[in-house]
């Protein structure tokens, strides 16, 4: 592993698309997931991105119906984040509405929501499996994700979206905090919470909706949530859990890219006829889920590793007096 | 501050105030004229709608119908001239936060957006931490505090907004007697500087010796006025129903318990 090679990430221009598209899509991610995490809504991005799914059919199928064709790929990835975004919003308000008006208790009604708007994607997908046979292969990419065919365009869609997100969060970070700690509280304030509740949930919703490139409908919930369970491991400090949850988030993004390139590079090497591949999504969530292990065992005082060691040895102090 | 010469007498007018939870009411019909300058005790047994009056008083929650007016204005003009106290359980004291970060909260309705704490700002923060005795917790994560430090640190927050007019939803519930001392004087200084404070309470052996006025709530409001005349035995009937049994009980405790926190309050501040 030298310096070079690592570097090369940033510069090589097959390497550069996915590899910075990926951090900066899960920079993103993991600052918006750490506001649901502390909110107790974790499951709110699983839904998301289970709930676009659906919209990521409606929009190959309108391609399809306007005979847009696979090689037209910035129209088509249009077509399908508006209907992503478009269905993730829906998903959202169907969870509002069950649990405000229907009450429908919050697990339910996530669950509910999950399963119904992915079971409509799955039987959409079927459906384009035969009428748009060439587009097919797109939906695919959204189920799992593949970021290895990500382009320049990517680095500035992604690039975007964090730079907003940053922005957002440090405009108003003293009222997402007060917020976040004490909704009722904050609106005895005069805060408009309601104003900045959408903020946050168009900004989770884009954040999900664009991630699913990527990493794909299943597993981008763990880009939200991974970053921030290993942040608040480490602080008291919401800012400093924030900026910590960004860096993992960038890690994940960064060495998932590093070991789907080179460890398929040494599997191809040791077992040439196995032609394994290793895909890039996966690969990140694995190393953010890595991290958030190592952080919920070793880190300092909140650790569990940690805590049993610190319990030992208090007992024995006590058995040697 | 020309304004001020043309307030109405009262800082809070409730008018007609209803409130429900889907079809059960919840509040019905109250109408409230309070003064100035007073220690206000709101007593009912649970599920009265204590919090419930504060909430919509506040704003947090929306009536069926009624008007709330403060200073006979609507909440939003004087919205910085009021602070509330929730809960000490509506909150994940989990939260990543420390003790001084939360009592600057205080003074986030006052900036503004797009405004953070300047030094003023964490010099009053730090008085007020001082003030309430946790001036070494300051640091701390807010987990690391016990029942009755929390509700200091609430009370700590409040007191930053130098509001004139307070809620506190149960504030001495759970509250250890050194706490319960500290605070009670707190809220008399801040009724000596001509400020109205409103607490939820549950402890009636104590509300002789806190209280200048009661508000008795079942829903309905049963009575509102000076403690002297409105806090007893057949009001408190009427607030409690069935359970007057368990408050015969209780009475000839209350003057005796009353002495002891007296002698404290007394001790502590010589």
């Amino acid at each position: 592993m030298s310096g070079e090679s690592l570097f090369s990430f940033f510069t090589d221009p097959i390497l550069r698309g996915p590899t910075i598209g990926c951090m900066l899509m899960s920079l993103a991610a993991g600052l918006v997931g750490v506001i649901l995490f502390l909110r107790k809504q974790s499951l709110i991005g699983e839904v998301l991105s289970h709930a676009a799914y659906p919209g990521v059919m409606l929009g190959v199928l309108v391609a399809g119906l306007f005979s847009i064709t696979e090689n037209e790929e910035s129209l088509l990835s249009i077509l399908i984040l508006a209907g992503a975004f478009l269905t993730g919003s829906l998903g959202l308000w169907a969870i509002q509405l069950l649990q405000k008006k229907m009450r429908v208790s919050n697990d339910a009604a996530l669950c509910f929501v999950l399963s119904t708007f992915f079971g409509v994607g799955v039987t959409l997908a079927s459906d384009v499996q035969f009428s748009f046979t060439p587009l097919y292969r797109q939906v695919m990419t959204y189920l799992y994700g593949q970021a290895a065919t990500m382009t320049d365009v990517h680095i500035v869609i992604y690039g975007t979206l964090a730079c907003v997100v940053v922005l957002i969060i440090l405009w108003f970070y003293k009222e997402l905090q007060v917020m976040t700690f004490d909704a009722e509280y904050a609106k005895s304030l005069g805060i408009p919470v309601k104003s900045l509740d959408l903020i946050v949930f168009v900004l989770v919703t884009l954040s999900v909706v664009i991630g699913i490139r990527s990493v794909g409908v299943v597993l981008m919930s763990a880009m939200l949530i991974a970053p921030a369970v290993a942040a608040r491991q480490f602080t008291h400090h919401l800012s400093v859990m924030l900026a910590l949850a960004a860096f993992f988030g960038m890690t994940s993004g960064f060495f998932g890219n590093y070991f789907s390139v080179r460890l398929t590079e040494s599997l191809a090497l040791a077992y040439p006829a196995t032609r394994m591949i290793l895909p890039t999504g996966p690969m990140i969530v694995l190393v953010a889920g890595a991290i958030s292990a190592a952080a919920l065992l070793c880190a300092p005082e909140r650790g569990w590793l940690v805590r049993l060691w610190r319990a030992s040895v208090l007992a024995s102090e006590e058995r040697g007096r | 501050m020309e304004s001020k010469s043309k307030e109405s007498p009262f800082v809070l007018e409730i008018n007609q105030l209803r409130v429900n939870y889907d079809k059960t009411p919840a509040l019905r019909n109250i109408s409230l004229s309070i003064p100035a300058g007073l220690l206000i005790g709101i007593i009912g047994p649970n599920g009265a709608g204590k919090s419930t009056l504060i909430k919509a008083a506040l704003g947090l929650l929306k009536p069926l119908s009624g008007k709330v007016k403060f200073w006979n204005q609507p909440l939003q003009r004087v919205r910085q001239r009021v602070a509330y106290v929730p809960q000490r359980e509506s909150v994940d004291w989990d939260f990543p936060v420390t003790v001084r970060d939360l009592v600057v909260m205080g003074c986030y309705g006052r900036l503004g957006l797009f405004h953070s704490p300047e030094k003023k700002d964490w010099v009053a923060t730090d008085h007020y931490l001082h003030l309430m005795g946790m001036q070494d917790y300051a640091h701390r994560q807010i987990s690391q505090l016990s029942g009755g430090q929390q509700q200091r640190v609430f009370l700590a927050r409040a007191l930053l907004q130098e509001a004139d007019l307070y809620f506190m939803d149960e504030p001495l519930t759970g509250v250890d007697l050194a706490t319960e001392i500290v605070m009670i004087q707190t809220l008399q200084e801040l009724r000596k500087e001509g400020k109205t404070v409103f607490i939820v309470h549950h402890d009636l052996n104590t509300v002789e010796s806190y209280f200048d006025w009661v508000i008795l709530l079942n829903r309905d409001l049963i009575a509102y006025g000076p403690r002297t005349a409105y806090f007893t035995p057949d009001y408190l009937n009427a607030t409690y129903g069935h359970n007057d049994a368990l408050f015969n009980h209780a009475w000839p405790f209350s003057s005796q318990r009353q002495c002891v926190v007296k002698n404290k309050t007394a001790q502590s501040s010589t």
